[in-house]
């Protein structure tokens, strides 16, 4: 009896956690997993309509327009929030005044994506917007615009305020990495005659790789999963030309009340970043094992 | 001695009776729920609750007041807790054609009782925007006329009155232009303020045409359709509007009060904004009706009917109608609308409490034999409506596109209207 109990004792511990991930992550995905093959509006029962929500996707312009934009700023943050943040963890890391510049670009990562938004916006503003203003007052008129309302730079505005708010988190995680790196191999390499670059590059960069997987994971989910930053600064638009497949799903969702459709956009989406997080991951690790 | 027992006897019914009916009060006050939406400003929180304990006063019922920050938040918690006895008993909404799917369910309560006991004191159409076959489904909580907010120093300055033909309003916005002024503000920030030119440009021209493209009898290729676009892309090109991107409640009140912008057409609801930055109703700003651009039409101005509705599966939906008829009473409307400033939709509510420029508004909405037209949003199907401010949008920003844009609309509304 005391045996069993011993050997039921590990699962016994597990139970509460596995409630949890059931009720609030597993439970949900199947249901939405479900949802994506009904007619749903919240008021009368799911009806099922098989696979019409997955070609709808097919056939749907805006659906194409909103994957094109979540490849786009996939892109836009692995360039610039993780590039930059690098760049910026390099950099401090050898200057005098490390920890004031730190905090600088730390900072923006407290402000809420929300917050981030709305100053965003003002600072776009056609008329009354600083960035305009300043454009207009040094003699550059002609490259004041409209930031949110012309195509496509309207998302790459966005993605710079993506930029301005994450490359801190990215500059901390490398220079944790970087102060972790052993002085040797770099002392070694530099004694050997190796410029400033070549260090970097055949030394710092691959020994940084455990940072670098973390870094660029996490700015993968993060862009191909953003929503809030979009949603305030222009909901998507002018006519749906700034969706990203999670603006979109939540449009038809909540906008729309298309249940079944918008659960389809989060069934592929779910699947995109699953295979493209996991992929990098899986390559990452193999190249790490081979070393 | 038998009489006594008697009269004792009723006595002491009627003291259980009153017991019972105060009892059931007391219950009745913890159970009833308004769900609204406007929770953030203009806040709808404190009104509520001042109304809740007006209830309380004169009928013995009240309600808890539960605020949503979001449309959305608020339409997806009404939505599923509708088909349950988890509903709230009331809940804000917006008319016509995005209160349809909710009639549809069975779920509303027919309130028809309590608007013919008022039938004198409202205009027929604004019944007729929460009537369905013939039914009517919710009371207002907003009647918002949708009329030009101008900048009084600015028309001052320069000798400028409202416009009393349309040539004379293109004439003003030409002046404004030259004098370095932009006449009008409009966005496309926020999707849905794109339909706002069109809808007025369109009952300008034909108000039966209007409401005919509204309901599906004709499409967005029809002549009368094609002129509002076509007067559309002509301001749009002469420059009379402020830059698209411009946010209309962050950076257009503060454009307008420095003179930056003359004009905004929009709901009479946007002077709280105006109000919040300073400025003064009567005297840093006033209001006109935007003339017909066919003179035959007549005096014609868009409205913007919010309703309150009623669950039928609520727990305590048989207070409905006794609800819904004191919320339309005279007394009621007076009490709700001058908390709000708002401009009272019962024509036996005194409207003394209102600003100068609403106050002149209605007598001449009242006085001037107006006809009532329902606002875009809520005139013609969601589905169109939703895909339609989008066309619009592209449309203000490329109004070379005018042809495509009219030929998606044409689309959108045929599959809308060939699958009903």
């Amino acid at each position: 009896m005391r045996r069993a109990l011993r050997k039921a004792a590990p699962y016994i511990y597990i139970l509460p956690a596995l409630f949890f991930v059931g009720a609030f992550l597993l439970a949900p995905m199947l249901y939405t997993f479900y949802l994506s093959f009904t007619q749903y509006d919240l008021m009368t029962p799911p009806r099922f309509i098989g696979l019409d929500n997955y070609r709808r996707l097919l056939t749907e312009p805006n659906f194409l327009t909103s994957l094109t934009n979540t490849f786009v700023w996939m892109l836009g943050t692995l360039l610039l929030p993780v590039g930059l943040g690098l760049f910026i963890a390099v950099v401090v890391d050898r200057v005098a005044l490390a920890g004031v510049f730190k905090s600088v670009f730390y900072i923006p990562l407290t402000i809420s994506a929300v917050a981030t938004g709305l100053i965003w916006t003002w600072m776009y503003g056609p008329d009354l917007g600083v960035l305009n203003t300043i454009l207009r007052a040094v003699g550059l008129s002609g490259w004041a615009r409209s930031w949110l309302t012309e195509v496509p730079t309207n998302t790459l505005a966005m993605i710079a305020a993506w930029t301005w708010k994450m490359t801190g988190q990215n500059m901390i995680i490398f220079l944790v990495g970087l102060q972790a790196i052993p002085k040797e191999p770099v002392e070694a390499v530099k004694l050997e005659g190796a410029t400033e670059w070549q260090t970097f590059r055949y030394v710092v960069f691959p020994l940084l790789r455990p940072m670098t997987m973390v870094v660029v994971t996490m700015s993968l989910i993060n862009s191909l999963n953003q929503f809030d930053l979009i949603y305030v600064m222009t909901q998507g638009g002018p006519y749906r030309s700034s969706e990203t497949l999670a603006v979109t799903m939540y449009r038809e969702s909540f906008t729309m009340f298309h249940m079944g459709y918008g659960a389809s956009i989060a069934i592929v989406l779910s699947i995109i970043v699953i295979l493209l997080s996991g992929s990098y991951l899986r390559a990452n690790l193999k190249q790490e094992g081979a070393q | 001695m038998e009489l006594n027992g008697l009269w004792r006897r009723m006595l002491c019914r009627a003291l259980l009776l009153a017991l019972v009916a105060l009892m059931s009060t007391t219950v009745l006050a913890a159970d009833l729920k308004v769900y609204h939406d406007k929770f953030s400003a203009p806040s709808w929180q404190g009104p509520f609750e001042q109304m809740a304990e007006l209830a309380s006063e004169e009928l013995g019922i009240t309600w808890e007041t539960i605020g949503y920050p979001t449309t959305d938040m608020h339409q997806t918690a009404v939505r599923t807790s509708l088909p349950s006895s988890r509903a709230p008993e009331m809940f804000t909404w917006w008319s016509d054609f995005r209160m349809e799917a909710l009639y549809k369910t069975g779920g509303l309560v027919d309130v028809t009782e309590a608007w013919d006991a008022h039938a004198d004191e409202y205009n027929p159409a604004l019944r007729a925007a929460f009537e369905f076959e013939g039914r009517v489904y919710g009371v207002p909580t907003n009647l918002a006329y949708w009329s030009m907010w101008y900048n009084k120093p600015v028309f001052e300055k320069y000798g400028l009155k409202p416009p009393k033909t349309w040539d004379e309003f293109i004439e003003m916005c030409e002046f404004l232009k030259g004098e370095g002024i932009t006449p009008l503000a409009h966005t496309v920030q926020g999707r849905w303020p794109t339909f706002i030119w069109f809808q007025e440009l369109l009952t300008r021209l034909d108000p039966d045409i209007y409401e005919a493209l509204m309901i599906g009898e004709i499409n967005y290729d029809h002549p009368t359709v094609r002129q509002a676009f076509d007067i559309w892309q002509d301001m749009l090109e002469k420059g009379y509007f402020v830059d698209p991107g411009t946010d209309l409640f962050a950076e257009v009140p503060r454009m307008f009060a420095n003179g930056q912008v003359a004009m905004i057409l929009i709901g009479d609801w946007y002077t709280d904004g105006l109000d919040s930055i300073g400025l003064k109703a009567g005297v840093d700003y006033d209001t006109f009706v935007v003339p017909p651009i066919n003179p035959e039409v007549g005096p014609v101005i868009i409205y913007e009917a919010a309703p309150l509705l009623f669950s039928k599966n609520a727990a305590n939906a048989q207070y409905a109608v006794r609800i819904a008829d004191w919320w339309l009473s005279p007394e009621t409307q007076a009490r709700w609308c001058s908390i709000l400033g708002f401009i009272p939709p019962n024509s036996k509510t005194d409207a003394s409490f209102l600003m100068e420029p609403k106050k002149n508004l209605l007598n001449e909405i009242n006085e001037g034999g107006y006809r009532l037209v329902n606002r875009y949003w809520e005139a013609t199907p969601t589905e169109i409506c939703e895909a339609a401010v989008d066309e619009f949008a592209r449309f203000i920003l490329n109004p070379d596109q005018k042809e495509d844009v009219i030929n998606t609309l044409v689309t959108i509304a045929d599959r809308y209207w060939s699958a009903q």
